[in-house]
């Protein structure tokens, strides 16, 4: 019998934080989403931004990564955090509505980090939150490390 | 007007995002399936592009 250990890269704190930052610029600059975390990659263990706004089904999503990669630009990350790990989205993916579903409506979820939660029936992969619904703020002085949710959990593989 | 390096970089952005599993992923809209189509093979898209060198 062989146990598999799975091992979850983490995301380095500089970069919860720039994400944070970016959030804040872009509400500062009116383009507002909807819904921002950080999602790991389980098949290499790298890390996205996820940003999701419903208008992305109507105006699609460059106009947006537009907007996006000029203040990464002035953030002044260069390829440690550039526009190619940034996904713009609507909201209609099974996982973004599933997150949505389960914390949309708390208070905030700045610094919330899920490790292979299961959330509605959908397997959520390692994940720090920021932004799950408009209303929620981003850093309110509250998030300076993550903090994992209690139903959260790493997850174990035993194979025969 | 954007410059040619920042319309690829910014594209790149988007056809990075894609993943296998949005193959079966139900009601994404027109408009953004047309702008991936030609972010990809556009007269400017990054398969249009590469295709000059293989």
């Amino acid at each position: 019998m062989a146990d598999t250990v799975l091992v979850v890269a983490d995301l380095a704190r500089d970069l919860i934080e720039a994400g944070r930052t970016l959030i804040r610029k872009l509400d500062s600059r009116s383009v507002r989403f909807d819904v921002a975390f950080w999602l790991m990659d389980p098949e290499n263990g790298s890390w996205r931004l996820h940003l999701g706004a419903s208008s992305v089904r109507e105006t699609g999503s460059l106009a947006l990564y537009e907007k996006v990669d000029t203040i990464l630009t002035e953030m002044g990350f260069g390829v440690r955090f550039w526009i190619g790990m940034v996904t713009i989205e609507d909201l209609r993916s099974k996982l973004v509505q599933a997150l949505i579903s389960k914390l949309g409506s708390a208070e905030s979820v700045d610094g919330t980090r899920l490790d292979y939660a299961t959330v509605n029936g959908v397997r959520v992969p390692p994940c720090v939150l920021y932004r799950l619904s408009p209303e929620q703020p981003v850093g309110a002085g509250n998030a300076s490390s993550p903090r994992r949710r209690p139903s959260s959990k790493a997850t174990r593989h035993a194979a025969a | 007007m954007l410059t040619a390096d920042r319309q690829i970089k910014l594209e790149w952005g988007k056809v990075s995002a894609w993943r296998i599993e949005m193959r079966y992923q139900l009601g994404v809209s027109k408009a953004d399936a047309a702008e991936f189509v030609r972010v990809i093979a556009g007269t400017q898209g990054s398969l249009t592009w590469l295709t000059q060198y293989w």
